[in-house]
C-alpha cells in the first residue's frame, strides 16, 4: 500500500511537466470553460443570494440576477420574524449536530472495528442486517420510533435525534468505516499486539489514527445530513422553542402562497454558512491519503 | 500527544455517561397536567410566519382570560403538517386542538381520532354559525369539525391586461365556458407573447367539482362515492385542452412548469396573464406579487348550466382529538376562535372569511383592500350558491396528485380526454376505497 502511494507520488512529480508544456491559449480555453461551467452550477445559489436582497413582491416579477431594488431588511426581518430570533434555531441545530457527530464518531467506529477485525458468531448475519437497515426508508420506521420515544417521554426533547447516534444507528457510516478498516494492514494490529495492546489499545492507538480520512468523512457528512435533516426533526420536535434551522425555514413557507420569500432566502443563506465553513475546514482531511497519515 | 489523547478519551466517556444519566432522567413521562392544577392543551396548525405570530397572540389572549389553562403551540408548513400529525396520532400523542382540512376529516373520523363536537355543545356554541360551516363536519350523525371560515374557487382577473389588449371586462354573471376560452385566445393574440389570456385550468379538482355541479352532477356523493360520469370529465378536459391548443394559455411545457409553482410565481402575479383560477384567499398574495389591483369574478358557466356550481369551501376547520383529557377546555378555546369578535380581529380573513356573521361584520372595516374585496365578493355570491358539497371521502387527499398526473399525460398527447377520464375514475376509486 505504502509503496503504491510512493510510486504514485513520483508519477505526479513527472506529470507536473505536462500542463506547463500546454500552450497558453489552450489552458485559457480550458480554464475559461471550467469557470463558465462552475458559474452555471452556481447559478441557483447566486440567484438565491441576489433574491435574498430583493423585496419579496418583486422576486418572481423580476427574476434577473441583478436586483433593481436593494432590500437588506430581509435579513433583519428573517432574523426576527419568527417566535424566537434566528440564532436560537441555529443554536438548537448546532447542539444536535455536535452531539450527533460525537455519537457517530464514537459508536460507528467501534461497531466498524468489531465488524472488520473481530471474529464472533453471527458476524455475517449482523452485517447483512445492518446493511438492510440502510435500505429501510424513514417512513417505515418513523411510527414505531415515535411510539417508542413517546413511551420514553422523549418527544419534544433532543434525545430521539441524538441518542440513536450513540448507539451506532447510522449504518452507512459503519459500512464506510468497515470498508476502510478492512484494507488497513493487519500487520499493524499484530505489531501492536506484540507490544502489549489489547483490542481497545489496537482500536484507539492504531486503527483510529489511521482512519482519520474515514472519520473526517463521517464527521462532515454527519454535519451536513443532520443540519439538513428535516423529517425526523419535524416529527420529534413539535415545541417551537426547540425548532431547528430546517424547521424554522419552513415556518416561512405557506403552501397557499403567502410565503415570505425574501426572509426565507436570506435565512437560507445564513443557514448555508455553517455547512460551507465546516466543509471548507474539513475538506483537506477528506482528500488526505491513508499512507501519509500512517507514516506520520 | 499521548496525554492529549487520554484527556479526549476521558472527555468522551464522561459525555457518554452524562448522556446515559440524562436518558434515565428523561425516562419519566411528563404528560398530563403539572402539579398546580393548570390544564395543559396542545394546539397544532399549519401556515407561515405571519399566521404563526398572530395565532400565538390568540393563545395569549385566551390564556389571559383563563389563567388555569396553558396552551402549547405546534406548527409547520402544510406538507410537513400531515406527516407530523399522522405520526403523532399513530403514536397516541395527538394534539388536543387540531387545524383540519376537509379532505382529511373522514380519514381521522374513520379511525376514531376526532371528538364528536356535539358532546361539548354546552361550551362550544354553533348556533350563530353559517350552516355551511357545519356541513363539512357532519359525518354519520356526529359533528367532527367546524369550518374556520370560507373560500370560494373563483376567477382572478387583471383588468389592466384586459384593457391593454383592447377588451372590456366580461360580465361574469352570464359568461359561458366558451366565452371564457374565446376571450383568453383573443387576449393572447393581442399580447403577442408578452402576456397570455390565462393560466391553464384542468388540474384542480375543485374546479371540476364546480363544472360537474353546473351539469347537475358532483365530484363526490354524500355517501362518499363518485358523483360524475366520464363524459362530463372528458368534456371538462376538452375545454381545458382547447384553451391551450388555441393559444389562450402558454404551451404545454410552460403550463406544467407554471402549474408546479405557487400563486406568487403564477402568470397573474408576474403580470403575464389576464385570468387564472384561484381560491379567494389567494387574492391578497396574487395582487401583492402583481403590484396592482386584481379582481374576483365568478366562474364561467354559472348561469348557462343546469344550476350554479360554485360553493363555499371551508378554508380549514377546527377539530378536537378524541383522546384529549380536557374536551371541555379544548372546546372553550375553539368557541373563542369561532365566536369571539376579539379573536376575529386577529384572524381577519386569514383562515377564510369568518363563519360567524357577527364576527364577519365586526371586522369588515379592518380588512386590507384585497381582503375587503374578497369579503364583498363572498357575500354577493352566497345567496346564489347551490348546496354545500358533502365532506370528501377518505383518501380524497390523493386526488390532487392523481389529477395532476393524468392531466399531464393527456396534455402531452399520451391519452385522449376520454381515456384520461376513465383512467381518473379508476384511480380515484382505488384511492378512496382504501
Amino acid at each position: 500500500m505504502a509503496t503504491n502511494e510512493l510510486l504514485r507520488t513520483t508519477d505526479t512529480a513527472d506529470s507536473y511537466r505536462g500542463p506547463r508544456r500546454r500552450p497558453w491559449w489552450q489552458s485559457l480555453l480550458i480554464h475559461g470553460g471550467l469557470v463558465g461551467f462552475g458559474l452555471v452550477m452556481l447559478y441557483p445559489l447566486l440567484w438565491m443570494l441576489s433574491s435574498s436582497f430583493k423585496p419579496t413582491d418583486i422576486i418572481f416579477r423580476e427574476p434577473g440576477l441583478i436586483p433593481t431594488e436593494l432590500e437588506p431588511g430581509n435579513y433583519v426581518q428573517g432574523w426576527t420574524a419568527l417566535l424566537h430570533p434566528f440564532h436560537r434555531y441555529i443554536f438548537n441545530s448546532l447542539v444536535i449536530v455536535a452531539c450527533s457527530i460525537v455519537g457517530n464518531l464514537l459508536a460507528c467506529s467501534m461497531t466498524a472495528y468489531a465488524f472488520a477485525r473481530l471474529n464472533f458468531r453471527g458476524r455475517k448475519l449482523f452485517f447483512a442486517v445492518m446493511l438492510a437497515t440502510i435500505m429501510l426508508p424513514i417512513h417505515v420506521v418513523i411510527v414505531p420510533q415515535y411510539i417508542l420515544f413517546n413511551e420514553l417521554g422523549w418527544i419534544n426533547t433532543f434525545y430521539p435525534l441524538i441518542v440513536p447516534k450513540f448507539l451506532a444507528q447510522d449504518a452507512f457510516f459503519i459500512f464506510l468505516m468497515v470498508q476502510f478498516i478492512r484494507v488497513l494492514p493487519r500487520e499493524l494490529d499484530e505489531a501492536a499486539r506484540i507490544d502489549g495492546c489489547n483490542h481497545w489499545g489496537i482500536f484507539w492507538r492504531v486503527i483510529m489514527p489511521l482512519s482519520m480520512p474515514a472519520l473526517a468523512t463521517t464527521a462532515i457528512f454527519t454535519f451536513i445530513w443532520t443540519w439538513n435533516d428535516f423529517y425526523s426533526q419535524l416529527i420529534f420536535l413539535t415545541d417551537p422553542d426547540l425548532a431547528t434551522v430546517p424547521l424554522a425555514l419552513r415556518f416561512f413557507v405557506d403552501s397557499q402562497g403567502d410565503t415570505s420569500w425574501g426572509p426565507l432566502f436570506s435565512m437560507s443563506i445564513v443557514a448555508l454558512v455553517p455547512i460551507f465553513g465546516f466543509f471548507l475546514a474539513g475538506q483537506r482531511y477528506l482528500v488526505r491519503g491513508i499512507a501519509t497519515t500512517g507514516i506520520k | 500527544m499521548r496525554t492529549r489523547r487520554r484527556t479526549q478519551l476521558r472527555a468522551a466517556s464522561a459525555a457518554a455517561l452524562a448522556l446515559a444519566l440524562a436518558v434515565a432522567a428523561g425516562g419519566c413521562g411528563d404528560d398530563g397536567d403539572s402539579g398546580d392544577g393548570t390544564i395543559q392543551l396542545t394546539f397544532t396548525w399549519w401556515g407561515s410566519d405571519s399566521r404563526h405570530a398572530y395565532t400565538q397572540e390568540l393563545i395569549d389572549m385566551f390564556t389571559a382570560e383563563h389563567p388555569n389553562i396553558e396552551i402549547q403551540p405546534t406548527f409547520s408548513d402544510f406538507d410537513g403538517y400531515w406527516d407530523a400529525l399522522a405520526t403523532a396520532t399513530a403514536g397516541g400523542n395527538a394534539p388536543d386542538i387540531i387545524q383540519m382540512e376537509e379532505r382529511f376529516v373522514r380519514e381521522y373520523v374513520a379511525n376514531g381520532q376526532l371528538l364528536d363536537l356535539n358532546t361539548v355543545s354546552d361550551v362550544l356554541d354553533t348556533s350563530q354559525l353559517d350552516p355551511a360551516a357545519l356541513a363539512a363536519g357532519e359525518i354519520d350523525g356526529g359533528l367532527y369539525t367546524i369550518a374556520t371560515g370560507f373560500n370560494a374557487f373563483a376567477i382572478v382577473a387583471d383588468p389592466q391586461i384586459v384593457q391593454d389588449a383592447g377588451f372590456e371586462m366580461p360580465d361574469d354573471t352570464t359568461w359561458s365556458w366558451q366565452d371564457y376560452i374565446d376571450l383568453t385566445v383573443d387576449i393572447s393574440e393581442a399580447g403577442g407573447g408578452d402576456y397570455f389570456g390565462a393560466q391553464a385550468f384542468g388540474t384542480n379538482e375543485a374546479l371540476f367539482n364546480i363544472y360537474a355541479r353546473q351539469q347537475g352532477e358532483a365530484l363526490y356523493n354524500a355517501d362518499g362515492t363518485l358523483g360524475f360520469t366520464a363524459e362530463t370529465l372528458a368534456e371538462f378536459w376538452d375545454l381545458a385542452l382547447e384553451q391551450i391548443e388555441r393559444g389562450g394559455t402558454p404551451g404545454p411545457e410552460e403550463t406544467v412548469e407554471i402549474g408546479a409553482t405557487g400563486p406568487d410565481q403564477s402568470l397573474l402575479a408576474t403580470n403575464r396573464g389576464a385570468f387564472g383560477t384561484w381560491w379567494t384567499n389567494q387574492l391578497g398574495t396574487l395582487s401583492g406579487s402583481a403590484g396592482r389591483e386584481l379582481v374576483l369574478l365568478r366562474q364561467p358557466g354559472e348561469s348557462t348550466g343546469v344550476q350554479p356550481g360554485m360553493y363555499l369551501k371551508p378554508a380549514m376547520s377546527w377539530s378536537i382529538s378524541a383522546n384529549t383529557e380536557h374536551p371541555r377546555e379544548a372546546a372553550m378555546f375553539v368557541d373563542f376562535l369561532l365566536n369571539s369578535p376579539e379573536a376575529g380581529e386577529k384572524l381577519l380573513n386569514d383562515r377564510g372569511v369568518p363563519a360567524n356573521p357577527t364576527v364577519r361584520d365586526a371586522i369588515a372595516d379592518q380588512l386590507p383592500p384585497a381582503e375587503q374585496q374578497v369579503a364583498d365578493f363572498m357575500s354577493e355570491l352566497a345567496p346564489t350558491l347551490g348546496e354545500a358539497p358533502p365532506p370528501p371521502p377518505t383518501g380524497a387527499g390523493e386526488v390532487v396528485d392523481i389529477m395532476q398526473r393524468i392531466y399531464e399525460e393527456m396534455l402531452f398527447g399520451n391519452l385522449t380526454t376520454t381515456e384520461a377520464a376513465n383512467e381518473f375514475i379508476e384511480q380515484v376509486q382505488d384511492a378512496i376505497a382504501t
